[in-house]
């Protein structure tokens, strides 16, 4: 079963190497994991440990110092600004803790955001935006704004944000922590139904109870993975 | 292509709320801008209603016309020049006689004494008009005809006879009609130039304004009649007019070579020495005003361009104000997909509409306020297209040129760094 599955990412013996003056200072320090199609992974370890780092570099928003991260078999350790855009553009959708919605902007509006710079046509960009919020059950929430949502229905846009461009990876981080036990729970249900329908999804967290729905957590502490099962 | 349209959209509805959200700010950097191209429109719409009159004007006088002064008439009316005149002699009516005998290439010639405008009192009965009279002349029948009047019916012009007995007989213009005979036929009644009685034989016909002045407030009689009442200096010193014309445009430079040329010998200026007399075809006349036209609009775009250049500084202002209000979006937008060039494109398209929104009410100002101005100076409304074309380009590289530094500020934030940015 294992051996038929597709891997997505692949890190290499990674290293993040921080020079502040006269010190120097290793975030990552050698890492090494692989991730498969169709995985529920969580990242779990305390603050400072690196998984910040490593989120930041799974998520491309980041490249590491030393080491080799192919996504999709395509070499990002190489990849300059706008190639590096272009693979957050379309293969990753990013959850985060405080939303990070545009304030301005109605929940159909930030949606559509990553479309805007996918060459994609105002109607498309339109029908997918609706199917996404429609997938999160916000249907009847398009024209609010940001300001005029509860916590778990702004994360929930944020995921219909995360889900428009069809991604090949859902990077979760700490998508829980800004919300109430209740609606966490929710989030963390529809997590599941992601997974189900075949998503690959990353959560990053500090807490054990996110950890533990996921199917593999890593944990790391001091820039090296302490624990993968 | 699409990416580009979606920009486009994206900033456009962007700038409109950013607009909502801090109106004060935004309508005092606009007003920046608003300032500097209404003030160089309206003072263009001025200048264009002034310069198509001018033009509708000359283009209706005979072009094949050509002058002959002691001075330059144009910088005269400006006020500069005037201290040089003293040293040329007056144009003397010998030297008129001599030239009409001499000229071969021009056809039909006037010397004419004029006071424009004139402070006669002209009166029939009680009636009188006083400092109304924009153009007050002694001269001859071909007075009329050189500068385009035409003569109502049932009157005559001056003629040969006139000179020789110095008659009392005046031509007088359509305004001078309506004024002083409301409801008669001036002709052959009597009316009086600072009180010397004459009577009036021609009547010409309406010919409408120049520069905001009429051309039929006018009043003419004979030369001879104009010396022996009114001038002071006798037929020897007084400083005649001349009007000279050929026979078609194609003959015009042969015949102001040739008058050059004759009123030399007359004068006797030895080869090499300056002309101690002017000579102008209606050409000349324009590009003087032209020129003068030249020197405000010069002067305008000045005072505009530092008005702009500060207005430009408000904007480079209000886009890092911008920018810094607007780190934690960026690094969003980038996490999501934003290229360096897609931010800093919707930075620099902010920038522009900006200033081109600023540049537009400053036109629709300026344009307004222009024909305002223009229409109480009795102008033709208009509108400097090509002005209007220029200012909007002006604003749009304005936006440019104070959007740049902003806009690869911003398309340099790092995401991450940016997207914690509170």
């Amino acid at each position: 079963m294992a051996k038929a599955k597709k891997e997505v990412i692949s890190i290499q013996n990674i290293s993040k190497i921080y020079n502040l003056g006269d010190t120097v200072v290793k975030a990552l320090d050698d890492v090494s994991l692989s991730i498969f199609e169709n995985d529920f992974i969580s990242i779990t370890g305390p603050s400072g440990s690196g998984k910040s780092t490593l989120m930041n570099i799974i998520g491309c928003l980041d490249v590491p110092s030393i080491g080799v991260y192919k996504f999709n078999n395509e070499l990002i350790s190489k990849m300059n600004d706008s190639q590096l855009a272009n693979i957050r553009n379309e293969k990753i959708g990013f959850v985060f803790q405080t939303f990070n919605l545009l304030p301005k902007l109605t929940s159909l509006q930030n949606v559509e955001v990553p479309l805007i710079y996918s060459s994609l046509g105002k109607t498309k960009r339109l029908a997918r935006s609706k199917e996404a919020l429609n997938i999160v059950g916000l249907s009847d929430r398009m024209t609010h704004k940001p300001n005029e949502l509860s916590g778990g229905q702004r994360q929930r846009v944020a995921i219909a944000r995360a889900l428009v461009n069809k991604p090949s990876i859902i990077l979760a981080d700490e998508p829980t922590g800004n919300l109430d036990s209740k609606s966490g729970t929710e989030i963390l249900k529809f997590f599941d139904e992601l997974h189900k329908a075949g998503n690959t999804l990353i959560i990053v967290t500090h807490e054990e109870s996110v950890a533990k729905r996921a199917k593999r957590r890593v944990k790391i502490f001091d820039g090296k993975i302490a624990s993968d099962e | 292509m699409n990416r580009i349209l979606n920009y486009l959209r994206d900033a456009i509805g962007g700038v409109l709320f950013y607009f909502g959200q801090t109106k004060l700010r935004t309508a005092l950097t606009l007003l920046g801008i608003t300032v500097g191209v209404s003030s160089i429109i309206a003072i263009m719409t001025v200048l264009t209603t002034f310069e198509n009159s001018a033009n509708a004007v000359v283009s209706d006088m005979k072009t094949n016309i050509f002058y002959i002064t002691k001075d330059n008439p144009t910088e005269i009316s400006f006020g500069v020049g005037g201290s040089r005149s003293r040293n040329k002699p007056p144009i003397t009516w010998s030297e008129y006689e001599q030239l009409k005998r001499s000229l071969e290439l021009t056809t039909s010639m006037a010397a004419a004494v004029s006071e424009e405008p004139s402070d006669r009192t002209i009166s029939v009965g009680k009636n009188e008009l006083k400092n109304r009279i924009t153009s007050f002349w002694g001269s001859d029948g071909d007075m009329l005809s050189l500068n385009k009047y035409e003569l109502e019916f049932g009157g005559r012009n001056l003629l040969e006879a006139d000179m020789n007995n110095s008659s009392r007989v005046a031509i007088i213009g359509s305004d001078i009609k309506d004024e002083l005979f409301p409801y008669s036929d001036p002709l052959g009644k009597e009316i009086k130039i600072d009180n010397i009685p004459f009577e009036v034989i021609g009547i010409t016909q309406p010919k409408g304004e120049m520069l905001g002045q009429s051309l039929d407030s006018m009043i003419g009689i004979p030369i001879s009649t104009y010396l022996k009442y009114f001038g002071n200096k006798g037929w020897r010193r007084t400083d005649l007019q001349l009007i000279l014309e050929s026979e078609s445009m194609a003959t015009l430079d042969a015949a102001t070579d040739e008058a050059i040329g004759v009123f030399r010998a007359i004068r006797k200026i030895p080869p090499g020495k300056d002309n101690n007399f002017y000579i102008a075809t209606s050409d000349q006349l324009m590009d003087t005003f032209g020129e003068f036209t030249g020197y405000i609009s010069i002067f305008i775009g000045l005072v505009a361009g530092i008005s702009l250049l500060v207005a430009g500084i408000g904007i480079a202002n209000i886009m890092l104000v911008s920018l810094t209000e607007r780190v934690k979006e960026i690094g969003i937008r980038k996490a999501l997909g934003a290229r360096r060039i897609d931010i800093f494109l919707q930075f620099l398209i902010e920038a522009v509409l900006i200033s081109v929104i600023g540049g537009i009410v400053g036109i629709i100002l300026g344009i307004s306020f222009g024909n305002v101005v223009a229409i109480i100076l009795e102008q033709d409304p208009t509108i400097p297209l090509n002005w209007v074309f220029y200012s909007l380009q002006i604003c749009a590289s304005m936006g440019i040129i104070f959007g740049l530094y902003p806009a690869i500020k911003a398309s340099k934030l790092n995401p991450i760094d940016s997207m914690r940015y509170e």
